[in-house]
């Protein structure tokens, strides 16, 4: 049985849902935000870690790979990385959510040290800091904090300004009928 | 039997987004296990040993799953919540998408049923502990294809299990035909399903005819439309971060009482027949379909098996839509004044303010109306596309 007529127009209303507040001009459809900028200082027991490799992994959300870039930190144990975009026209035009993994590694003096592990779940930049530029302090020898920003979900080692969002709370079974 | 509350089945909808590809999903259970297992067994090594279905992984090219079993306040409950992959998307929008059985026999769309069916083998070591593990409530969640995946889910496990599942589903498609939503309203009751869709969200509304959703039976009181703004389909109000935003802390009564308007026979034939201007908005498309439903329906019913006639390959949707309506023109003065009717407001949608009668009503003119309405659609679209950009701009 053919369905042309109404999958013509299934495929007609997808397209009602692919254009919604993302869209910024004709060059941005589809664009996504895999990990903003990201900016810091990172130190070791107290003391900034100099020339310290740092791997940032950023996810694609709807298909296969990453995008992968490095940075060194400076005496200060500073470093800098730009945001990183991916361009999906498949989740533009289909219902997809959008979930894109992030992790970041430092390697310092033959060691590795994961400090960010986490899941963006906006396409636009910065909002695993609530808007603002992502800023981290991280002490290499911390443990592991969970922490949730506007609904993107971290493990990590850092601390960052963006207000935690509230812990969510497990509502109990009710009898709702 | 006690059921989920909005908040805690929305957050579990979209925290199995969280579910995606780091480092073979540990992030995101990791994450999952902090956040509900206070009250579920989630421990990772069960994933591998798991023969008594203590906790799952489902993972397939179009679908990925997480099921597992409440423990202290959910003692005695089952979850597996569902989401589809971009291959699934692919299935939705194919052109030529067709129907095919589904475990029970009935008709659903054959995208979603197909990938089910390659869950199914990593599903059934979790569906035969919930015996062994004296189940007494299990719940099926799952949004927009993932909640489609869920519908067929629920299906499933009752009919492997002879309970009545939970079904929980956010901006979810269409599933299957008249047949298959009768037969889940059946056999899962009507106040256990938990349709949530927003008003403004296009997924709910596709596939269109002759797709329906259920609850089919007491669907009017279990109903959780909720209001969303302008008159236009937002990509926005689909995602799921937003029917969890919109679901709140709120009760599922106070859910169903957001219910804007009672769509029962009688209104969608006032609907019809009301003489008034009409324009061409997603709520004048949500009218739209419910009378197209209503009047076919109507014509179906009184068809009967002269049908079959129209079931053949050679006919197209559209084909057995205007055959159909343009026989309900014959069968009775009611009958014929709803079918003109619905024609009527179709074109007036349309802006097209011709007078009409029964005697223009042909196979041939209801099929050119339906092409027009085709065609306003896809200018509509364009609209929207063009709009979108101008508002990124601005912003």
């Amino acid at each position: 049985m053919s369905f042309k007529f109404f999958s013509q127009l299934i495929m007609l209303v997808l397209l009602f849902i692919s254009f919604g507040a993302y869209a910024m001009s004709i060059n941005d459809i589809g664009k996504q935000c895999l990990f903003s900028s990201f900016s810091g200082a990172i130190t070791l027991n107290g003391k900034p870690v100099n020339g310290a490799k740092i791997k940032r992994v950023a996810y694609r959300s709807h298909t296969k790979g990453d995008k992968t870039d490095y940075a060194t930190t400076n005496e200060q144990g500073e470093f800098a990385m730009p945001a990183v975009w991916d361009r999906n026209i498949v989740g533009k035009f289909l219902p997809m959510e959008f979930a894109a993994a992030q992790e970041v590694f430092v390697y310092f003096e033959g060691q590795e040290y994961q400090i960010w592990n986490g899941v963006k779940r906006q396409k636009e930049e910065n909002t695993e800091s609530n808007g603002e530029e992502l800023n981290i302090q991280c002490e290499l020898t911390s443990e592991f904090i969970f922490k949730s920003v506007n609904g993107n979900k971290f493990k990590t080692r850092c601390t960052w300004a963006a207000k935690a969002d509230a812990p969510f709370v497990i509502d109990l079974p009710v009898e709702d009928n | 039997m006690p059921v989920l509350t909005p908040k805690l089945a929305s957050n579990m909808a979209n925290d199995v987004y969280d579910l995606v590809k780091s480092d073979s999903f540990d992030f995101g259970f990791e994450q999952f296990k902090h956040t509900y297992g206070s009250i579920a067994n989630l421990d990772k090594s069960n994933v591998i040993k798991s023969k008594t279905g203590a906790v799952a992984f489902i993972k397939s090219r179009t679908a990925f799953g997480l099921c597992f079993i409440g423990k202290g306040s959910y003692q005695g409950h089952a979850f597996i919540i569902l989401r589809g992959t971009k291959f699934l998307a692919d299935w939705l929008t194919n052109l030529n998408v067709g129907v095919s059985r589904s475990v029970n026999g009935q008709s659903v769309h054959d995208g979603f049923n197909q990938a089910f069916k390659t869950m199914q083998p990593q599903l059934a070591p979790f569906v035969s502990g919930l015996i062994s593990n004296n189940i007494h409530s299990i719940h099926c969640i799952g949004h927009s294809l993932g909640g489609a995946l869920a519908t067929l889910c629920a299906e499933h496990i009752q009919l492997a299990t002879k309970r009545k599942p939970y079904l929980y589903t956010f901006g979810a498609p269409r599933v299957g035909l008249r047949d298959f939503a009768d037969t889940l309203s059946v056999n899962l009751w009507p106040e256990n399903i938990y349709r949530v869709y927003h008003r403004t969200d296009i997924v709910p509304c596709i596939p269109f005819w002759p797709f329906i959703h259920a609850p089919t039976k007491m669907s009017a009181q279990y109903d959780y439309y909720q209001p969303s703004p302008g008159d236009f389909p937002s990509g926005e109000y689909h995602s799921m971060a937003k029917y969890v935003s919109t679901v709140g802390g709120l009760s599922w009564s106070a859910l169903r009482s957001r219910r804007a308007e009672m769509t029962n026979n009688k209104n969608i034939e006032q609907w019809i027949l009301h003489q008034g201007s009409v324009n061409f908005s997603v709520t004048n498309l949500n009218w739209l379909d419910k009378a197209i439903n209503y009047v076919l329906a109507k014509t179906i019913s009184h068809l009967g098996g002269a049908l079959t006639v129209v079931s053949g390959s050679t006919f197209t949707l559209m084909d057995r839509l205007s055959y159909i309506l343009a026989k309900g023109i014959d069968i009775s003065e009611s009958l014929s004044g709803l079918v003109l009717g619905l024609i009527v407001k179709i074109m007036k949608m349309l802006g097209l303010n011709k007078a009409l009668t029964k005697a223009d009503m042909t196979r041939g003119f209801i099929r050119s109306v339906f092409e027009r309405l085709n065609q306003r659609i896809q200018a509509y679209c364009r609209r929207v596309l063009d709009s979108a950009l101008v508002d990124g701009r601005s912003s």
